[in-house]
């Protein structure tokens, strides 16, 4: 581990108790304190900073303090302005018998941190029925916000993907999920589990309801395994409190990750943030994901979504095997294949190049995922 | 500020706001975030329960243990400050 990267992961182990990653002792000099700061904005951990100058573990000069100050009200002004989106849309959505449960960042903020400031997000994250996902983006787009990018074909999303995300005038986003995570891990959860529970938090004096203890965990785990690289330490980090402190069933949450198919990624996220912030405290959790082997299917899975092998290509390849029977891998194949003519257009593809295009990435996909070499290199 | 001496102040029930280590930070009901600094903060978590202005100058001399002036000054300024951003409601 750099010292480097050791310090923004000491910035994000603030306040585990089990942690032995030491904080710094002195201010660093101005030119490692802006590789840290920006490290620690890009991760998302002003707010965790912020705490541990605070406490008095993280020493910095008075400038790099007012930094830290202003950086951490800049991200709080923004979650707020996400608040009140939340807010709007929330109240459409339920004038429009739509029942929705928030996930990810507001969630994680109100009911697994124990100060919401210490967890910004840079967006709102939504699960919907699949079959109302139409009437979702319907009562969206009457407030005013608009689809990203058009979907690869329009039954795309509620029959294969993660689900879409619109954006408000102001720039802000909602993305609406119909399923945990895109891949072959969202494929694999059954969405009617996502409905089961609930656990109720308020903001600004209204009751929403998250999902259950057990399935936030999950959700925190399969985000941070295959969510995209993004912050991944606010990621590793929000497994790490509710692993410690969640208030969940142990059992019931194997039994949930073996029922979903997610085992591998829950096991391989809980030793990432253990190895990550160098957690000495051993749980029945971190005993098991210690434990817990990873077949080589798996590792490929995971291995999609990491670096330096997370394309499209591989991750679409690896999430045939959550595409249940023959007929729905050979439409999902021909969707991403064959895409809509304006998909292709905000892509600035023409249809011959985006096949073209697509078979040499899946061929390369296959190659790195099975850990093979392209014939003429052999 | 032009509220009377028997005005009560509160924040809505529905205001959306973080505490920071530096003090607080509030959405303005037009979209602004409105900075709360240090002594401030103890102002804005007194209003979760109605007061007048002089019960809120007490408070912050007490808890503070601020002189009435210092005391005053912090909350007309804070009290100022959020009524003009629409974030406190006011009573009679």
């Amino acid at each position: 581990m750099s010292d480097a990267y050791a310090s923004v992961a000491a910035v994000a182990a603030h306040g585990i108790p089990g942690s032995e990653l030491d904080p710094a002792i002195e201010p660093l000099d101005e030119a490692s304190w802006a590789i840290l700061f920006s490290a620690v904005r890009r991760e998302r951990i002003t707010g965790l900073l912020a705490a541990a100058v605070t406490a008095g573990s993280f020493p910095i000069t008075d400038a790099q303090a007012e930094q830290v100050v202003d950086a951490h009200v800049e991200d709080m002004a923004g979650v707020l302005l996400l608040e009140r989106l939340l807010l709007t849309v929330a109240a459409a959505l339920d004038s429009a018998g739509i029942e929705a449960r928030v996930l990810k960042g507001t969630a994680v903020a109100h009911l697994d941190c124990h100060d919401p400031s210490l967890r910004p997000f840079g967006d709102i994250d939504l699960l919907v029925r699949p079959e109302q996902l139409a009437a979702v983006g319907d009562t969206l787009e009457r407030l005013g916000l608009q689809p990203t990018a058009p979907q690869v074909r329009p039954d795309f999303p509620s029959r294969f993907g993660k689900g879409f995300v619109l954006r408000s005038p102001e720039g802000l986003e909602v993305d609406v999920h119909r399923t945990l995570a895109g891949g072959a891990y969202g494929l694999r959860v059954p969405v009617e589990d996502l409905w089961r529970n609930a656990r109720p938090f308020v903001v600004g004096g209204t009751v929403l309801h998250a999902l259950g203890d057990e399935e936030r965990l999950l959700h925190a785990a399969l985000h941070a395994a295959v969510g995209g690289q993004v912050c991944n330490l606010l990621s590793l980090r929000d497994v790490a409190d509710m692993a410690l402190y969640g208030d969940f069933d142990h059992d019931h949450l194997r039994a949930l990750a073996r029922r979903w198919g997610v085992e591998a990624a829950l096991a391989t996220t809980v030793r990432s943030a253990w190895e990550a912030f160098r957690i000495s405290d051993v749980t029945a959790l971190s005993r098991w994901a210690e434990r817990h082997p990873i077949p080589a299917r798996e590792a490929r899975i995971l291995a999609a979504h990491a670096p330096p092998r997370s394309t499209y290509a591989a991750q679409a390849l690896v999430a045939l095997s959550g595409v249940d029977g023959v007929r729905a891998r050979v439409s999902y194949l021909t969707s991403l294949a064959l895409p809509d003519r304006q998909f292709l257009q905000s892509r600035g593809y023409t249809r011959r190049e985006w096949l073209s295009r697509g078979a040499g990435r899946s061929w390369e996909a296959v190659h790195q995922l099975h850990g093979r070499r392209r014939p003429e290199e052999a | 500020m032009t509220q009377s001496r028997t005005d009560r102040f509160r924040r809505p029930v529905d205001a959306l706001w973080r505490a920071v280590p530096s003090g607080v930070v509030v959405l303005g009901r037009a979209g602004t975030p409105v900075r709360v600094n240090g002594p401030g903060r103890a102002v804005w978590e007194a209003l979760a329960q109605a007061g007048t202005r002089d019960e809120l100058v007490s408070m912050l001399g007490r808890d503070l243990h601020l002189d009435p002036p210092a005391a005053a000054t912090v909350v007309d300024s804070v009290l100022g400050q959020l009524v003009e951003q629409g974030v406190v409601e006011v009573s009679s």
